[in-house]
């Protein structure tokens, strides 16, 4: 059992207000996280602070009690927009890119590549350019590439903005797939679109709050769009 | 005005790999009526909108803009479905002066619409803008040139509850007669609030068209063509 820890988190862009303010979470490998808050609250700073992307002004985020900033490649990360994390010429290339980097053998490579072309029905767009995908399916390519470094914790931010009905049901089903296997924390403005949750957090002002569904369903209104 | 597209066809290349992203499509977009262009994922949507926005040139078929008068010059504003696409300034104060005229006025006008105040807003950079802000800041920029034509690639993608409620309400307020609004979107949301005309894509091609009222209470099609599950 893995454990990513982030304690008493401060962090701010520039000179502009604080973000973050002694922010504290725990997200522990099987467990799935929802951090549900309004635009420009800070939840794909959170995820970059958590992945080790970012360094806190204060605090610290660990994995295992380690700085995650000295574990690179332990958490994953799906961003928003998936042309940030593509840069090779083919969908099977795309995925294997950073099995090559690390050295990794081709006989090794291979079956794994394949399972994942398989698992996320890449398999027909196998040898297209991802420049030519839709979102949605860019989407599930940078999923399945960042598998491919079989991580220990998965941030998604909002990563099915772009999807339509069938590949929103498909990336939920992946993701109850790999549910045991990460830890997760998955990110959105709408509280009706997400994965099922073990535990829902509600970002706000710099703080994060764990609330019950009914709260959730209170504080942020709605008639949220689906 | 009508913005008119005459069997267009476009085709991907890559390497030797060719993939036909739209097929004969043929439309006309009247002024007056919100226009939604929805489809399953891959379906040639955005393409479709590079096309009919002029940032893309079809291998074949032609897209024109009827104008109310002879010899008007139309313009075309285009959202990127990453709106972050649309920035080049080091300030969000800076990205509205690069409209000219009374645009950045304007701007001012639509950022109040969408419920966002200038003091949070215009000292931003706009790259590190949230994704829900740097739509809002996209859209706002588009419709602050005033276009004719104003076509935009999934703008509620990413909003939380209260900005899709006021972009909803900003382009119900944009449409006009003399105005063409066409959205490319999966958003049966925003298409039930705002009604109009929907024209579906699949495969590259026109499947289906019609009111967006008959659109949504067609349960099979909406299935049939990944609309809602």
């Amino acid at each position: 059992m893995a454990d990513l820890t982030a304690t008493d988190v401060s962090f701010a862009f520039g000179h502009q207000p604080p973000l973050f303010d002694r922010l504290n979470l725990t997200v522990r490998t099987g467990e799935a996280v929802v951090l549900v808050g309004e635009n420009g609250c800070g939840k794909t700073t959170l995820l970059r602070l958590l992945a080790g992307m970012l360094e806190p002004s204060q605090g610290v985020v660990c994995l295992n009690g380690t700085p995650v900033t000295e574990q690179r490649g332990r958490v994953g990360i799906l961003f928003q927009n998936p042309d940030h994390q593509m840069i090779a010429p083919t969908v099977e290339e795309e995925i294997a890119l950073g099995l090559e980097l690390r050295g990794t053998p081709g006989e090794v490579m291979r079956p794994v590549v394949d399972g994942l072309l398989e698992r996320f029905a890449l398999e027909p767009m196998r040898t297209r350019s991802p420049e030519s995908l839709s979102g949605g399916q860019k989407q599930r390519v940078a999923l399945a590439a960042i598998m491919a470094f079989r991580p220990l914790f998965l941030l998604f931010d909002e990563p099915d903005s772009y999807l339509d009905a069938p590949s929103r049901r498909d990336l939920l089903s992946a993701v109850e797939e790999i549910r045991g296997e990460v830890g997760m924390v998955w990110t959105t403005p709408n509280p009706r679109r997400r994965p099922r949750a073990d535990c829902l957090l509600f970002l706000e002002r710099g703080r994060i709050r764990e609330l019950s569904e009914s709260e959730l369903t209170a504080c942020t209104q709605t008639d949220v769009p689906a | 005005m009508v913005l008119a597209a005459r069997n267009l066809k476009f085709v991907w290349r890559s390497g030797e790999s060719e993939i036909e992203a739209v097929s004969g499509f043929s439309a006309e977009f009247p002024g007056g009526v919100p226009h939604f262009v929805c489809g399953p994922s891959g379906s040639g949507k955005t393409t479709l909108g590079y096309l009919l926005s002029g940032l893309s040139a079809p291998d074949s078929g032609s897209v024109s803009l009827q104008t109310a008068s002879a010899g008007e010059r139309g313009n075309i504003a285009y959202v990127f479905q990453f709106a972050e696409d649309l920035f080049f300034e080091d300030t969000v104060a800076d990205e509205l002066k690069q409209i000219g005229g009374d645009g950045a006025e304007r701007a001012l006008e639509v950022f109040a619409q969408l419920g966002i105040r200038p003091s949070e807003i215009l000292a931003l950079q706009p790259h590190r803008l949230s994704a829900g802000y740097a739509r809002l800041t996209a859209v706002t920029l588009q419709m602050a040139r005033d276009p004719q034509v104003l076509i935009l690639d999934e703008p509620t993608i990413g909003l939380d509850w209260r900005f899709h409620r006021s972009m909803t309400s900003a382009l119900r307020n944009w449409v006009s007669p003399s105005r063409i609004l066409i959205v490319i979107t999966h958003d049966l949301d925003l298409m039930r609030e705002l009604g109009g005309q929907a024209w579906v894509v699949s495969g590259g091609r026109l499947a289906w068209s019609g009111e967006v009222a008959s659109l949504l209470a067609d349960v099979s099609l909406l299935e049939k063509f990944a609309l809602r599950f």
